[in-house]
């Protein structure tokens, strides 16, 4: 995944860590969940269903599926996305804010340190 | 595109918002926690029937909502410019969107996520009555709307909403009247409740009439009483 920044695979155990702090919803329309050159407002866990991840040519270099955690690093660092991702119609996702992450790494400094450590 | 560094003390829109009776430290802490992007055209804010997790306030473009009925056409329902907000009422009712919003030229948006405003809205009194402020005005718009529909012919709707575009988006240069907004005879059409062709129809017969001219898609306002005249509205 060539300029991607980081799409992680959790563990069952981490998606577990997660649920604590959002709860999963349900996208019924296709949408564009990340357009390349923004900044991050959410990171997003898929739980059930796809997103497609494409470059700047609209090719399609990624397919996530559930227990993917997207967009966290970016969020983190604070970085642009270098990517779009587009969820597909019936795709449900926890979601996490920029408030609610700030509040996991005031709180959970060192699991977050440990997730993002597993790059 | 984004816009890391704005500062919302600094914003031009800041007396428009809902923000706009905040202390400065309270808008330091704003910024802190906002997220300011660059919305292409066409690009979504979101879409009609996915989930809200945070609210969106337009700096400067214009974001048209619209909504798809269940015979599947695009209605506009309403256009946001800067200093609105859009998204909160699905935020605050819980409920999917109920309508996309997309952006109509480059449009400036910050977006604040719905923890953060509903920690904001406990804390800030103020945000609370203005967010409530907002919802009456858009209750209010919607009421007109509804009337206009069931009590006006296509051509005083069509008078009325280029009345509306000038409040929002209405320039005064030489004598005329610019509006600031480009719309499609499509989208005009969606938001007066006609088709495309009846509304061409009656827009020609207002530049013949001497009311309005265009200059490429740009409309002018030529005779706003004249306007007010024909959407039945008294001065």
């Amino acid at each position: 995944m060539r300029n991607l920044a980081k799409i992680i695979q959790l563990s069952k155990e981490q998606q577990e860590f997660f649920s604590n702090f959002s709860e999963e919803h349900t996208y019924n329309t296709p949408a564009q969940i990340i357009y390349r050159g923004q900044i991050p407002h959410a990171a997003y866990i898929l739980t059930e269903g796809k997103v497609l991840i494409r470059d700047g040519q609209k090719k399609i270099i990624h397919e996530c599926t559930p227990g993917t955690i997207i967009g966290y690093y970016e969020l983190f660092h604070n970085a642009e996305f270098t990517y779009t991702a587009e969820i597909s119609a019936g795709s449900k996702v926890m979601i996490l804010g920029r408030f609610t992450v700030l509040d996991i790494q005031k709180k959970h400094p060192e699991d977050i340190r440990h997730l993002l450590e597993i790059q | 595109m984004n816009c890391k560094n704005d500062q919302c003390s600094g914003c031009q829109m800041r007396d428009l918002g809902i923000f706009c009776d905040l202390s400065e430290s309270a808008l330091n802490d704003l910024s802190e926690h906002k997220v300011s992007n660059i919305y292409k055209k066409g690009q979504t804010l979101f879409m009609q029937g996915n989930p809200p997790f945070g609210m969106y306030c337009i700096s400067s473009g214009i974001v048209k909502i619209t909504q798809v009925g269940s015979d599947g056409k695009e209605s506009i329902v309403r256009l946001a410019k800067p200093g609105d907000t859009v998204g909160h009422r699905s935020l605050f009712s819980e409920q999917s969107y109920k309508a996309t919003a997309t952006a109509v030229q480059e449009t400036k948006v910050c977006f604040y996520d719905k923890k953060y405003i509903q920690k904001l809205v406990k804390e800030q009194p103020t945000i609370a009555y203005n967010i409530i402020s907002r919802l009456g005005r858009d209750l209010g718009a919607a009421e007109q709307k509804l009337t206009s529909f069931s009590q006006k012919n296509v051509r005083e709707r069509l008078a009325e909403l280029l009345l509306i575009l000038k409040e929002g988006y209405g320039e005064k240069v030489d004598g005329r009247i610019k509006l600031n907004i480009k719309l499609t005879r499509e989208e005009m059409a969606s938001m007066i409740g006609t088709a495309s062709e009846t509304l061409i129809r009656f827009f020609t017969e207002l530049k013949n009439e001497g009311l309005i001219e265009q200059e490429g898609k740009i409309i002018f306002i030529l005779d706003e009483e004249k306007l007010l005249d024909f959407a039945n509205i008294p001065s």
